[in-house]
C-alpha cells in the first residue's frame, strides 16, 4: 500500500503534465502580480483606489502575492518537480544508456534546481538598506540581519534569530560630482560619481569612485550609487528659503517649480570643462502647478549668486548642498547564481543549438 | 541630413510592410524577392540610425520597434527561404504586425538623446540583443502557427516550423532575462525585484516553457500546446508594447518604461 502511494507520488512528481500545470498556475499568479502593484505602502494604494477595493485586495493577499503561500507553495512544488524530473532522467539512463542528449538535459534541469535553491537563499538571508552621506561625512552602516526572512523564521524553529548590527568600519564620502554631455545644444547627465572611502580604525582601507553600474564591494557588501539630494537656498525679497529640486518656490502669488541644480563637469569633445552651477525656475499654472508639469511657461535660468526680478519680487539663487544616496546589499546567493546561470545557459545552448542540429530541420524530407 | 533620411525611410517602411501584407493576401508572384528587397532597405535604415546616434540603436521605443520589425522579418524570410513551404496567411499576419509596429514607432519622437546613466553599460547590448532575437523568432513562430490553424489542409510542417522556432528562441529569451537580472544586480543590488515589467517578461518565459513541455506530452501536444503558442505571442507583445500603456493606465510603478 505504502509502496503504491509512493510510486503514485513519484509518478506525479516526475510527470510532464504536472510540470506544465504547475508552470501555468504560477503564471496565473504572476499575471496578477504584474497588474496589481506589489509591496507598496498603504498610502500608495489609498491614493489610487477607494478604501473598499484596497481592503478586498489586501485581504485576498494580492498586494504581496509573491511572498504568500498561495504563490510559494506551487513554486516549491515546481522546484520539487524539476528536481525529481532531473533525477528520474539520470536514474533511467545512468550509467548504461546515458547519452550526451540526456546528460545535458538532466544537467541543465539540475542547474535550474540549483538556481531555485539560490532564490530561496536570497529570500531567507539577503538584507540591505540605504545610506545618505554629505561630502566629508562618515557613517557606520547598519547591518539589518534582524530584518531578514530568516530572522523572522528562526525563533519559530527554536533557533536564535540574528540581530541587527553595525559595520566595524565607516563609509566616508570624499566627494560627489555630476558629469554631463552635450547634444544638439542641450546638456544631459552622463553619470553621478561618489568618491567613497572605507575607514577602519582611522585608516583608509579601501577607496573607489562609485558610479551608476559600478558599485563598491567591501566586506561582503555592495554599495551602489542610487540617488542624490540637493538642498537649494534662495533669497526672496531678503527672506531666506531652502527647498529641494521639484518643490515650488512661492514668490508673491506665483509658484515657481525649482529644477535640479546643474553643476559639475561637462565632458566636451575638446576636454572636460566646468558647468554651472545654475538652476531653472519655471512658472506653473496657478491652479494645478503641482500636477501638470508639461504646462509650464518658459523658465528663468539663474546662476549661483545671480538675482532676477519675478513680477516685482527680487529672487536670488544663493547656494546649494548635495548628499549622495547609496543602496547597499548583502546577498550570499549571488555568486552561486552567477555560476549556475552560466552553466544553465551554456548547457541549454548546447542542447538546442548543437544537439538539435542547427538549421537542418528546415530541409524538406525527400 | 541623417535625421531626415531616417524619418523618410522609416515612414516608407511602414507603407512597404503594409503593401507586403496586402501582396501576400493577393498571392502575387515575386513576393519573396520583394520582401527581401524591403528587408534590405530596413537594414539600410538601421545602419543610418546607428551612424546618427553613434551607439547601438535600441534604446527608445522608436528604435526598438524598428529593430523588432527588422529581426522578425529576417527570421520569417529565412525560414520561408530554407523551408520552401508555400505560405500566405503567415505572410499577411507577419507583415501586418510589422506595419502596425513601425506605424506606431513613426508616431514616436525620433530625437537622439544620450543614454541615461543606468542604460550606459555593456549590459545594454548583452540584454537587448538576445531578447529581441527571441522576439523575432517568436513572432515568426506565431505567424506559422496561425497559418497552420487557419488553412483547411493542416500542413504539419508549418506546425513543426513553429515548434522549432520557439525551441530556438527560448534559450535567447532565457539569456535576455537572466542578463537583465545580472544587470539589475550590478545597478541596483537586486537581481529580481518583481517589478511589473520583469514579472511580465517572466510570464512570457513561463508560457513558452509550458509550450515546450506541452508539445512533448502525448496529452497536451496538439490543441493545448498550440493555444500556449498563441498565448505566448500575446504575452510577448504585452511585455514589449502593451505594458507601457497598461502601466500608465493602472499607475503601475516600474523602472522599465520605454520613452
Amino acid at each position: 500500500m505504502v509502496k503504491r502511494i509512493l510510486t503514485l507520488v513519484w509518478k506525479l512528481l516526475t510527470s510532464l503534465e504536472v510540470a506544465v500545470i504547475l508552470v501555468l498556475v504560477l503564471t496565473a499568479f504572476m499575471v496578477v502580480g504584474a497588474l496589481v502593484p506589489q509591496g507598496m505602502d498603504d498610502e500608495f494604494y489609498l491614493k489610487a483606489w477607494d478604501e473598499g477595493t484596497y481592503h478586498t485586495f489586501r485581504d485576498l493577499g494580492l498586494l504581496n502575492i509573491f511572498h504568500k503561500p498561495i504563490f510559494l507553495v506551487p513554486a516549491a512544488l515546481f522546484g520539487l518537480n524539476l528536481l525529481c524530473c532531473s533525477v528520474d532522467i539520470l536514474r533511467k539512463f545512468f550509467p548504461k544508456n546515458i547519452t550526451a542528449h540526456f546528460a545535458v538535459s538532466a544537467l541543465y534541469h539540475l542547474a535550474l534546481v540549483g538556481m531555485f535553491v539560490g532564490f530561496v537563499v536570497t529570500y531567507l538571508f539577503s538584507y540591505g538598506g540605504e545610506i545618505w552621506l554629505k561630502p566629508g561625512e562618515a557613517k557606520r552602516v547598519p547591518l539589518k540581519r534582524g530584518e531578514t526572512t530568516w530572522a523572522r523564521l528562526a525563533p519559530r524553529l527554536g533557533l536564535a534569530a540574528p540581530q541587527n548590527e553595525e559595520t566595524t568600519y565607516e563609509l566616508r564620502l570624499k566627494s560627489f560630482e555630476t558629469e554631463y554631455v552635450e547634444k544638439d545644444g542641450r546638456i544631459f547627465v552622463k553619470d553621478w560619481i561618489s568618491a567613497l572611502e572605507v575607514v577602519a580604525e582611522g585608516d583608509v582601507v579601501a577607496a573607489k569612485r562609485v558610479e551608476v553600474n559600478d558599485p563598491l564591494v567591501y566586506g561582503g557588501m555592495k554599495y551602489y550609487q542610487a540617488s542624490f539630494e540637493q538642498k537649494i537656498k534662495f533669497d526672496v525679497d531678503g527672506e531666506l528659503r531652502e527647498l529641494e529640486a521639484g518643490e515650488a518656490l512661492a514668490v508673491g502669488d506665483e509658484k515657481l517649480m525649482v529644477s535640479t541644480v546643474t553643476g559639475g563637469t561637462l565632458l566636451a569633445d575638446d576636454g572636460p570643462k566646468p558647468v554651472g552651477p545654475y538652476v531653472e525656475l519655471k512658472q506653473m499654472p496657478k491652479d494645478k502647478w503641482h500636477r501638470v508639469v508639461k504646462d509650464v511657461r518658459p523658465g528663468v535660468r539663474l546662476s549661483q549668486g545671480e538675482r532676477t526680478d519675478v513680477r516685482g519680487h527680487d529672487v536670488a539663487f544663493l547656494s546649494y548642498r548635495e548628499a549622495s544616496g547609496f543602496t547597499y546589499k548583502r546577498d550570499p546567493a549571488v555568486k552561486y547564481l552567477w555560476v549556475l546561470w552560466i552553466v544553465f545557459t551554456a548547457l541549454i545552448a548546447v542542447r538546442i543549438y548543437v544537439q538539435e542540429s542547427a538549421l537542418t530541420w528546415l530541409r524538406k524530407e525527400d | 541630413m541623417l535625421a531626415s533620411i531616417d524619418k523618410g525611410v522609416y515612414v516608407a517602411l511602414v507603407a512597404s510592410y503594409g503593401f507586403l501584407a496586402a501582396t501576400y493576401l493577393l498571392r502575387r508572384n515575386g513576393i519573396a524577392q520583394l520582401s527581401w528587397a524591403v528587408w534590405l532597405l530596413h537594414t539600410f535604415l538601421l545602419a543610418v540610425r546607428w551612424l546618427e546616434v553613434g551607439r547601438t540603436p535600441f534604446s527608445t521605443l522608436y528604435e526598438c520597434l524598428s529593430l523588432f520589425a527588422w529581426s522578425g522579418v529576417l527570421a520569417y524570410l529565412l525560414v520561408q527561404r530554407f523551408g520552401r513551404e508555400k505560405v500566405r496567411w503567415s505572410g499577411v499576419v507577419l507583415f501586418a504586425i510589422m506595419a502596425a509596429a513601425m506605424g506606431y514607432g513613426a508616431t514616436k519622437d525620433p530625437t537622439v538623446k544620450p543614454l541615461s546613466p543606468a542604460l550606459d553599460s555593456i549590459w545594454f547590448e548583452v540584454h537587448v540583443i538576445p531578447a529581441f532575437a527571441s522576439y523575432a523568432l517568436f513572432v515568426a513562430a506565431f505567424a506559422f502557427q496561425l497559418e497552420f490553424l487557419v488553412t483547411a489542409a493542416r500542413r504539419e510542417r508549418l506546425d513543426f516550423f513553429s515548434r522549432k522556432l520557439i525551441l530556438f528562441a527560448f534559450p535567447l529569451l532565457s539569456f535576455g532575462i537572466f542578463s537583465g537580472a545580472g544587470w539589475a544586480e550590478e545597478t541596483w543590488g537586486t537581481y529580481w525585484s518583481w517589478d511589473p515589467k520583469e514579472t511580465a517578461s517572466l510570464v512570457t518565459w513561463c508560457v513558452y516553457l509550458a509550450y515546450i513541455h506541452a508539445s512533448r506530452s502525448p496529452r497536451f501536444a496538439r490543441v493545448p500546446s498550440r493555444v500556449l503558442n498563441i498565448l505566448g505571442f500575446v504575452s510577448m507583445m504585452f511585455t514589449f508594447l502593451g505594458f507601457n500603456v497598461v502601466a500608465r493606465l493602472l499607475g503601475l510603478p516600474t523602472a522599465h518604461a520605454y520613452t
